[in-house]
This record gives C-alpha cells, structure tokens and sequence, in this order.
C-alpha cells in the first residue's frame, strides 16, 4: 500500500514535470548489480562460480520509444570465486589476463521487446581486448519506485552463455548471470 | 577448462592423495569428505520481483556417506553463517544481523540428511533437515549432475551440483518481506574426496 501510494505520487509529479517524456538515464545500485560466472563442470566434478559484486556502468531507458542503452565495465582483477587459487588462475594470463586487459566490458543499445516485456539486449562485449556480438536474454525487467532512495529504480535479470574459445579464454562455455538494477539520476 | 587449471588441480590432487594414508578398503559403504576448494552453497532470491540477488556461504564442511550400491547414504554438512558473501561489504553486515542470519547467536548452519536417493549408482536427491538460527526444517537437494572419478592411483573423488528451495519466513527471517521473496533457491557445488 504504501509503495503504490509514493509511486503514484511520483508519478503525479513527473507526468506534471516531464509531460510526456519517459526517456531517462540510470546510475547502478552497487548493492543490486552483480555478475555471477558459472564453468560448468568441465575438468572438475562440479560447477565452479564466480563473480563481479564490483562493476560501473549507467542505463538509459525510454519505456514508451523501447529502447534503451546498458554500459558496463567489470575490473578483470576483481572476479572472485572464494578460491585464492582459482580466483588467481582466472585473473592471470591464462583466463582473463587482468594485468594487460584490466577491464571486461559489454555495452548493449538493442532492446527488443516482447509486448512490454523487456526479452534481451543485444550488444558488444569486449574480453582480452577482443571485441564480440553478445546477446543477453532479460527477464523480470521492471521499474519500481524505491522506498529505499526515493527514486525510480530500473532493473531485471540477464543471462548470456559464452564460447570460451570463441574469446581467448580456454575450452568450454561460460553462463553469465547479470543482475541489474539501476537509480534514476 | 584450461589445461592449466587442470595441471593445478592434477598438483592440488597429487598433494592431498600424498599427505594422506591410502586405504585398500573396497567395503560400502564409503566416507568422504568435502573438498574445502569445491564446496560452497549459493543463495538467490528477488528483489522487489526484479533481480536476483545472490551470496555465497563456504567453503561447506562434512562429510558425506555413501553406499552407491545398496542405494544408501548420510550426509552430514556445517556452515559458519559469518562467512556470507555477497562481495558486498554493508550487505553481508546486515545479512549477518539478528534479524537474518544472527551469526552471533548461531554461529552455524547444518544440513543433516539421512534419506539419499540413488538412481544408477548416481546420487539423484538428498533429503533432510537443515538447521539455520536454531531452527530445523526439512530440505531436498535434488541432483543436477553427479559423478565420480578416480585420477591415477589416487582417490576417488565424487560431487555435483544440487539445488533446492526454503522459505526464510520459516526459519523467523522476515526481514524486508515481501520487498524480498520468502523463497530462497539454494545451489549447492559439493566435490568429496574418499577417506
């Protein structure tokens, strides 16, 4: 109750401010954006996974043109996997090569939709400085207002399986996991 | 995975089957115990219905019984809740508080299951009850994958990938509901090596 009543009074307000408008730019809630890696089983009897809890990036979203433009920016020497030795594998030249290539960057501009429904963001993602068409699939993309900032809160789920070899980073694949949410500036 | 890793694992593997006694016991049923590198527990759970969080507790401890032949087995598995992990320093702080986890107070979570369902020599679904701030409830892990293997002449190692579901309203954590789910999705990597 008390979320739809601020988020109809936000809503009053900017329908009065902004008219029409709906376009908007996002900064990342570091506390709601993660990215989790998962390798399969290849070599070991279990999943190993890995993540990001540390990345930049901004959104901009226009829910009544429905488009959109996601950037983020991973620093390679920043993914974790609860393994010093793994995690230290992964960072090294073998896997991510963090010391020439410090960041992994996606930046997506094609949303597509299905009806409303946010489905995927298609884009670039760059690895070891090698530059590749990534598509993600998004779902739960929503916009709430949040009682925690006062402010419109942009976000959903994104998933994007990767060829290992396709991108210099060894055999097998790879499942990204991104969670996104994003404060309106 | 690289040929690296798998020479690190190969040294990793080399080491342990060198520091430890090797039993010629072909017996069921069989012990084994979790490899500290290849034993964590991942949570995920949703945010205002937007995105999943998710942390990781580990690595697990215990041990794990198993008689693969007559379809048998007990587990028995501790975590120290303090070793949340979210990657996010303020979030694993209040994750830690009384309201969640209550660390202070239950310094463990425990996973106790005598009910292990075993399809061709796979183990297919762990069921028991897991214990979280002093209060235990039933849970079943169902197998994604399993398998063992034995590298050389050293130990045989089994473990996969399991996933179950609990509602954290059940253990008294209420906090944030229902901006954040009740249903908590466990995924659990788990690898024993054979005693």
């Amino acid at each position: 109750m008390i979320r739809a009543r601020r988020f109809c009074v936000l809503c009053a307000a900017v329908v009065v401010a902004a008219g029409h408008a709906c376009a908007a730019d996002y900064s990342f809630d570091p506390t709601h954006t993660t990215v989790h890696v998962e390798l399969p089983a290849a070599g070991s009897l279990s999943t190993v996974i890995a993540r990001w809890s540390k990345s930049e990036g901004t959104l901009a979203f226009d829910r009544t043109a429905r488009s959109g433009k996601i950037e983020i920016s991973l620093p390679a020497a920043a993914l974790d996997s609860g393994v010093p030795a793994l995690d230290a594998l992964l960072r090294g030249p073998a896997v991510l090569d963090a010391a020439t290539h410090p960041f992994v960057k996606f930046s997506g501009d094609a949303f597509r939709f299905d009806g409303d429904q946010l489905s995927a963001v298609a884009g670039t993602l760059t690895v070891k400085g090698r530059e590749s068409p990534l598509t993600f699939s998004a779902s739960r993309f929503n916009c709430y207002i949040s009682p925690l900032f006062r402010r419109e809160v942009c976000g959903g789920d994104f998933e994007a399986r990767i060829d290992r070899a396709a991108h210099g980073l060894g055999e097998g694949s790879v499942l990204l996991r991104v969670q996104v949410e994003a404060i309106k500036l | 995975m690289s040929p690296r890793l798998r020479r690190t694992r190969a040294h990793v593997f080399v080491a342990v089957a060198a520091a430890c006694v090797a039993t010629a016991a072909h017996a069921q049923p069989v012990s084994y115990t979790l490899n500290p590198e290849r034993s964590f527990v991942h949570f995920e759970v949703v945010h205002f219905g937007t995105s999943t969080s998710r942390g990781r507790f580990g690595p697990l401890s215990g041990s794990v019984v198993l008689d693969r032949m007559a379809g048998r087995g007990e587990v028995s598995v501790q975590v120290a809740t303090a070793a949340v992990s979210t990657g996010i320093p303020v979030f694993d702080a209040v994750l830690r508080g009384a309201d969640l986890l209550s660390s202070a107070a239950h310094p463990e979570a425990y996973f106790v299951a005598r009910s292990v369902r075993v399809d061709a020599g796979k183990v297919a679904e762990v069921r028991g009850e897991f214990t979280l701030r002093g209060i235990s409830q039933g849970l079943t892990l169902r197998a994604l994958s399993f398998a063992c293997r034995t590298e050389g002449a050293g130990r045989e190692t089994c473990g996969g990938d399991f996933e179950g579901e609990l509602s954290r309203s059940e253990f008294g954590i209420t906090h944030s509901l229902p901006f954040v789910a009740d249903r908590v999705r466990l995924r659990v990597q788990v690898e024993g090596q054979r005693r």
